[in-house]
């Protein structure tokens, strides 16, 4: 089953606004934002038998994989868990993921999606996709399964998984290497002027000390 | 009264004997002293200091080596001891196994509690490429030889729950990649009894659901090991469940019960139990700083840095190996 989310992302810094403005009014074109996000699951295999004692619900912990960009807000990472039902009846639950920065801002969030019930045994691996992490470099991954609040009488907290990732900003590395690359430039314009200046002086008194007679 | 506008005799210039300006100028090797000479560009004055601040020079010193040789002893040092320590247990229940003499329960052959540090088992998970000898107690002085088993739960394989305690970073990090494994994956562990065959259930965080009491007859091994967002920067637990697929054998004998398990031994725990250690060894340091004091204005700088040097290094070494016991077990 494939499920496409709609896109919930959070406001972008005012510098990343910026710069996007700045982008368009030079003319660049953005490349179309592919659908934010997505959740695809698998169904596994029929597992070990079940014991009855080995619990009620697993999930692994997240797994990241970044395809990094070279626009401001573009990129993408992909989250994937794998939920795990060991009671012997249909589990249903509700799962979110989303990216946040070092300081705990969502950077890019899907809204909580209401998945099929799990059969009894069943593992499902759940896949999103999370577009424009932008340029903050480090993040980090957030998945919450959230079951029943309680399951053949037993309370079951929801699950949350967290990663750190890292993800390359293109975009700022080339803007502060275009930006060194200016400075140098700069910086060996005046002093070629500067020695401009400085040789004209000896150069006029050549020009008179010729001109004078003997 | 008149005034004589003429300038003395002394300052006005003779004509026979040459000014100083002009020697300067014939001949400036004699006319200018050698401290007077202009430094070269960038040189800088030489450094005299008061007593006060050699001190200060010589606290930040050692402070700046023990730090360094603390970071040295955890990122490096730490993964040298840890392989050392598992080739001499590896060997020594390689031998018992051959004796049938391997631990059965929490005593030896001659019915001695086994002390610390013990070999009980072997873990092999090929998987994720781990094959470690485990050793008994869980201490953060005992994490440093390979992973430990806690001594209130059986023996892997044995009708109940065993745990198995390792760590994630530093002393080789055993257990760095247990959060990869997937349910269903089956792992191996050598005990006394033979070789056990487990399943991986699935893998719990902290804040997780615990697991329901077994059944008699069911066996079920956890391993746990510390987790963060970056290596050496613990943040959590991670456990991996897995349930024995092989024969149950009998439980040993435990003396050790849960109320019975000492700090030390508990997840994430510290080790205090040589704290008079590091007492003595901060000790010496300051002992050092004030001989350092001492020598520098009777010695110098060479025969200071060659005495001081290898005593300071040993020291630090030593106060850095006892530092690092004061972090969680399960780094």
């Amino acid at each position: 089953m494939i499920a496409l989310l709609k896109p919930r992302r959070a406001a972008l810094p005012a510098a990343f606004a910026s710069m996007l403005g700045l982008l368009l009014a030079a003319g660049i074109a953005l490349a179309p934002v592919a659908p934010a996000a997505s959740a695809a699951t698998t169904p596994a295999p029929a597992g070990t038998p079940l014991a009855g004692t080995d619990g009620l619900v697993y999930m692994s912990p997240v797994r990241t994989a970044v395809t990094p960009g070279i626009l401001p807000a573009g990129g993408a990472v992909d989250l994937t868990v794998s939920v795990r039902n060991l009671t012997k009846r249909k589990l249903p639950g509700t799962v979110e993921f989303w990216i946040s920065t070092p300081w705990g801002a969502r950077t890019s969030a899907l809204p909580v999606e209401k998945l099929k019930p799990l059969a009894p045994g069943e593992t499902r691996t759940l896949t999103a996709r999370l577009d424009g992490p932008g340029q903050w470099a480090f993040f980090t991954a957030h998945a919450v399964f959230t079951p029943p609040a309680v399951v053949d009488k037993l309370r079951t907290p929801p699950l949350t998984r967290t990663e750190f990732f890292v993800v390359p900003p293109f975009f700022s590395l080339a803007a502060l290497a275009v930006l060194a690359l200016g400075l140098a430039v700069l910086r060996l314009a005046l002093r070629r002027r500067r020695s401009t200046l400085a040789d004209a002086p000896a150069t006029a008194h050549l020009l008179i000390d010729e001109g004078l007679p003997a | 009264m008149t005034i004589d506008t003429a300038p003395p005799a002394s300052l006005s210039p003779s004509p026979v004997t040459p000014s100083a300006e002009a020697l300067e100028q014939e001949h400036p090797e004699l006319s200018r002293p050698e401290s007077r000479k202009p430094r070269p560009k960038g040189a800088r004055p030489p450094l005299v200091l008061t007593p006060g601040e050699y001190a200060v020079r010589g606290i930040v010193g050692i402070a700046g080596a023990l730090l360094l040789t603390f970071a040295f002893n955890l990122l490096l040092v730490s993964h040298l001891q840890y392989f050392a320590n598992q080739q001499q247990l590896r060997d020594a229940f390689q031998s018992q196994l051959a004796d049938g003499v391997a631990p059965v329960s929490e005593g030896d052959a001659d019915d001695v509690l086994l002390p610390d540090g013990a070999p009980v088992a072997l873990l092999q998970i090929p998987s994720i490429g781990l094959e470690s000898v485990v050793v008994e107690g869980t201490s953060s002085a005992t994490t440093q030889q390979g992973p430990g088993h806690r001594r209130d739960t059986v023996l892997p394989g044995q009708a109940g729950t065993s745990v198995i305690m390792g760590r994630a970073s530093a002393f080789g990090g055993p257990f760095s990649r247990i959060a990869e494994l997937q349910p269903r994956d089956t792992f191996t562990v050598i005990t006394g009894q033979g070789e056990q065959t487990f399943a991986v259930i699935g893998t719990r965080y902290q804040k997780d659901q615990e697991l329901p009491q077994l059944l008699p007859g069911e066996s079920r091994l956890i391993l746990e090991t510390s987790r963060g967002p970056l290596p050496y920067t613990p943040s959590g637990m991670v456990r991996v469940d897995a349930r024995l697929v092989s024969e149950v054998k009998d439980p040993g004998l435990r003396q050790t019960a849960p109320n019975m398990l000492p700090l030390s031994h508990r997840e994430m725990a510290t080790d205090t139990g040589t704290v008079w250690a590091l007492v003595f060894g901060l000790q010496a340091l300051i002992a050092l700083e004030l001989g350092l004091m001492w020598a520098v204005r009777r010695l110098g700088k060479r025969q200071i840095w060659a005495v001081f040097l290898p005593v300071a290094l040993l020291v630090s070494l030593i106060v850095s190996d006892q530092l690092v016991r004061l972090l969680p077990n399960l780094l």
